[in-house]
């Protein structure tokens, strides 16, 4: 088994970030960090240099998609996430056209959430 | 609101900038000099097939100037222009809440006040934001009038 | 797979009452079309139960029933889509399609399951249309393709979440690991997609098991079938048919004949930054051929081959430049949706059409191009196309036209957004610009429309969200002209504006003569130089202040580029290299340390301090990497007052 991958979750709810990080810690996923909106997503993602970043697509302030182009402008190979719920469909296409490698749908089924993380870091 | 800085130490101050400002931070790349550009602009580099002016930050900001191979690029873009600004080494990232930083710049010396966006008391050290804008603005200087 | 267990039983007793309800309604409107062919209000009735009937086995998991809906559907479409008119044959065939279904019912109620529907029975079913119209059922092939293609069929299950989303994150893998040719529905209509139950694909440059491995150990697909597809074979002697249980996509006649057959060849997928090396390589290897050429200007036996060289490396920088151009549609096609969005926040009813998408474009200026695009096009929405009501009572139709139309004339590409909006406001324009003292009074209205680049140049009374907010048309203007293009606009009050951008067909390139002065390279443009050649520092001498040297019985001042470019020390050089040229209505020498041979450049500009890089066109990267600066001799010369020396 190699290095566990490192995952960086941002989600403005704390009920989703924990149950996101007790999934993820379950499942032999390191999180290396947490971001509660846009702007301290895009600079932890700067800091931490993640291997995946679970990104929530609606938050306050800087909306979801907003984050993952300026991760991308950062880093063009980003592996990022999406986490949505019912009825953002148009964000959700928005965000595969702008580089996301996957998205989640609240509410999480952990095999299903665990299964695409794995995809997605293949 | 919590506001997220690229921070730097240059001689015995710390340095931030805005990090929506920060493109990418690269170790030295090698310059090709731009002849009767003030000194302060110490060359063109090659960032991934796009040609970036670089400039010496300590020099813009009139402080003494000494790079050596720890120096590193901070590129920032700022209104579509992409600049390079060579800052000494180590950099990190804080968040700052607006309301701790200080508009007022005039407990400041060293630098030129008109640089400074504002200041901020980062674990007892004094921080300060640099307004990229103002650094990257260069009056229409007469650069070509001590040639022949 | 395994897919979450949902007791469908419970739904089977209403799907089967529906099913039976709308193959009647089916049945019925196929009577009405009978006695009355051109009853189009029968078409869509079909049209609309043939609909139902697909989206409810698709959501029952019954692809036979829903595929075969879809063929329906399709075969429908392509009639309303051309305006034909039914005849007896296809409503026997359409019947044809009544009587599958009922045996499929049948199945459904005897077995609880549908029933496989073998090749030939299918084109049984399509024996009554006509080839073009059974090719509308199946995707509109245009490939033609050597080397191994993959056919894949991909259905998702019915608990998939986001359909049209996991079939775009399929065609983005699908493209990491190979190359995507074409899919059903296009890349660009998954976005619009409601939903969505099968995706097919045809890929290539991939093996089958990296497919197996993308699409395998997720819930979302229910199945998929992958076989070898050739796109080269003659659909007549292709003998597909039988293998699948479904027809396979042939070559056909072109349904959509608005559309040239694209003609796909095999190709592989580049890394741009290769693309990039390999154009710097190229250039390097032209200096080195030059450098070649002038050390064997001796010896003649070598000539043929260095001449040869020449050649070759000449069309090798042909071919490079051509593998960098890309088509326009890569920008153009995020705009649909883009303008759409706009439209529905905007409360406008919009059309966007977009012609010439193949035309082609340097890579580099196709990045940069899509803002100010991106920029015209909402201006475009905001304020050129007018609100449904003010369309109306002005007589124009309720749903606005923008056009965005690309094409090549020359060595330019031309691209122009044009809206059938309201026009400029040349009066408020007119009046605006008095204001700003930028025009007389009589000045003409094209001269009026094009302030509108002018910085700080605004009308809009009503600046909304989307556009007119900060950043102007002098930015659109700006980002075209850092790209060596140009930027116009036309407008008729009531009819519409149309903006029309001019770009060169690559990137601004020069030919150059690099040349290098103590340790570093600069290039000069060709265009200035009228010889080169060598003099002896004795053959220096000094009239007044300035140094000349005597060029066939004519005075020529000269200058030293160490001097111009700030270098304090002088060459020791036993010969001095001299680069002559024309400033002016003069001749000038300029010495140089040594001259390193000619090339194209590529002009790259740099996008702030512009003050700085007065004495310089621009930049450009070598082969190696490396930054040269590319000497504006106007400037440069303008600025040493180089002294007037009598000639006589």
């Amino acid at each position: 088994m190699g290095p566990k991958n490192r995952i960086l979750i941002v989600d403005d709810a704390a009920f989703m970030r924990m149950m996101i990080r007790d999934i993820l810690t379950k499942n032999n996923f390191e999180v290396v960090g947490e971001a509660t909106n846009g702007e301290e997503a895009v600079s932890k993602y700067i800091e931490l240099q993640p291997d995946l970043v679970t990104l929530d697509i609606t938050m306050p302030g800087m909306d979801g998609v907003t984050v993952l182009k300026k991760i991308r402008e950062y880093d063009p190979s980003a592996r990022v996430v999406m986490c949505s719920a019912m009825g953002q469909q148009a964000m959700v296409v928005e965000a595969i056209q702008n580089g996301a490698k996957d998205f989640i749908n609240k509410p999480f089924h952990p095999q299903k959430v665990v299964e695409i993380l794995r995809r997605a870091l293949r | 609101m919590l506001k997220q800085f690229v921070v730097f130490p240059l001689e015995d101050e710390l340095y931030g900038v805005d990090i929506h400002q920060v493109m990418r931070i690269e170790k030295m790349l090698s310059l090709t000099r731009v002849p009767n550009a003030p000194p302060f602009v110490i060359g063109v580099c090659n960032l991934r097939g796009s040609v970036i002016p670089v400039i010496d930050l300590k020099q813009r900001l009139a402080l003494p100037s000494n790079l050596d191979e720890n120096a590193k690029i901070i590129f920032v873009n700022v209104g579509k222009q992409v600049v390079g600004m060579t800052i000494d080494s180590a950099v990190d990232v804080t968040s700052i809440d607006s309301d701790e930083i200080e508009p007022s710049p005039s407990l400041v010396t060293g630098i030129d006040s008109q640089f400074i966006q504002g200041v901020a008391k980062v674990s007892n050290r004094l921080l300060i934001i640099l307004d990229m804008e103002r650094v990257l603005t260069v009056d229409q200087l007469n650069v070509l009038a001590d040639m022949d | 797979m395994t897919v979450e267990n949902i007791d469908l039983n419970s739904y089977l007793p209403i799907f089967i009452e529906e099913t039976k309800d709308n193959i009647q309604l089916i049945s019925s409107n196929l009577l009405r079309l009978e006695h009355n062919a051109d009853d189009v209000e029968a078409i869509n009735e079909i049209f609309r139960a043939a609909h139902t009937l697909k989206g409810m086995s698709a959501t029952m998991g019954y692809t036979e029933i829903s595929q075969l809906a879809h063929q329906a559907e399709n075969l429908l479409d392509e009639v309303r889509q051309n305006n034909a008119r039914i005849n007896s044959e296809m409503i026997t065939g359409f019947f044809h399609f009544v009587d599958e279904f009922e045996a499929q019912l049948q199945s459904l109620v005897e077995t609880g399951a549908p029933r496989k529907i073998a090749p030939e029975r299918f084109q049984e079913i399509l024996a009554p249309f006509s080839p073009a119209q059974a090719a509308a059922t199946e995707i509109p092939w245009e490939a033609a393709e050597e080397g191994q293609c993959y056919l894949l069929e991909i259905f998702f299950s019915r608990d998939c979440q986001l359909p049209q989303a996991r079939a775009m994150i399929i065609c983005n893998q699908l493209n990491s690991v190979g190359k995507l040719l074409k899919t059903s529905p296009s890349q660009e209509q998954l976005a619009q997609l409601e939903q969505l139950d099968k995706l097919v694909c045809i890929v290539s440059d991939i093996r089958p098991e990296e497919v197996r491995a993308l699409l395998e150990g997720g819930v979302e697909v229910d199945y998929y079938t992958i076989e070898k597809y050739s796109c080269d074979e003659d659909p007549e002697t292709q003998d597909a048919q039988e293998e699948g249980e479904f027809s396979q996509p042939q070559a056909g006649e072109d349904s959509d004949s608005r559309h040239d057959p694209l003609v796909l060849r095999p190709t592989i997928r580049v890394d741009t930054e290769k693309l990039d090396q390999l154009l710097n390589l190229v250039s390097e290897l032209v200096i080195n051929k030059t450098t070649l050429l002038q050390a064997t200007t001796n010896y003649p036996v070598l000539a043929d081959g260095v001449e040869h060289l020449h050649r070759l490396t000449s069309e090798l920088q042909v071919i490079v430049m051509k593998m960098r151009m890309i088509p326009l549609e890569t920008v153009f096609n995020r705009f649909p949706r883009m303008v759409r969005d706009t439209a529905i926040a905007l409360d406008k009813l919009v059309n966007l059409e977009i012609r010439g998408g193949d035309t082609e474009l340097d890579r580099t200026i196709i990045d940069d191009i899509a803002d100010p695009l991106v920029h015209l096009l909402r201006n475009a929405v905001d304020h050129g196309i007018e609100s449904v009501e003010e369309r109306l009572s002005r007589g124009k139709p309720r749903t606005g036209t923008i056009r965005l139309e690309a094409y090549q004339t020359g060595n330019q590409v031309v691209i122009e957004v044009s809206d059938d909006g309201r026009g400029l406001d040349i009066e408020q324009i007119r009046a605006k610009s008095r204001e700003l003292r930028l025009v007389g009074p009589d000045a003409e209205a094209s001269e009026l429309a094009n302030l509108i680049f002018t910085p700080g140049f605004s009308t809009a009374d009503n600046v909304t969200d989307l556009s007119g907010r900060g950043v102007g048309l002098d930015v659109v203007k700006n980002s075209i002209e850092a790209l060596g293009g140009s930027i116009d606009v036309f407008s008729r009050p009531n009819e519409g504006t149309t903006f029309k951008i001019s770009l060169p067909l690559t990137l601004a390139i020069i030919q150059g003569l690099l040349v290098r002065c103590s340790e570093e390279i600069y290039v000069i443009p060709l265009s200035y130089i009228t010889e080169t050649g060598i003099v002896f520092p004795e053959e220096i001498q000094t009239i007044g202040q300035q140094d000349i040297v005597m060029l066939r019985g004519k005075v020529l001042p000269i200058v030293y580029l160490r001097k111009l470019l700030g270098i304090d020390s002088h060459s020791s050089a036993e010969e001095l290299n001299l680069v002559v040229v024309r400033y002016g209505e003069r001749q000038i020498g300029i010495i140089v340390d040594d001259l390193l041979g000619q090339q194209d450049i590529v002009i790259k500009n740099v996008n702030w301090g512009e003050q700085f890089f007065r004495c310089f066109l621009g930049c450009s990267i070598l082969g190696d990497g490396s930054v040269v600066l590319i000497l504006d001799i106007n400037v440069l010369l303008s600025v040493t007052r180089v002294r007037e020396v009598n000639n006589a």
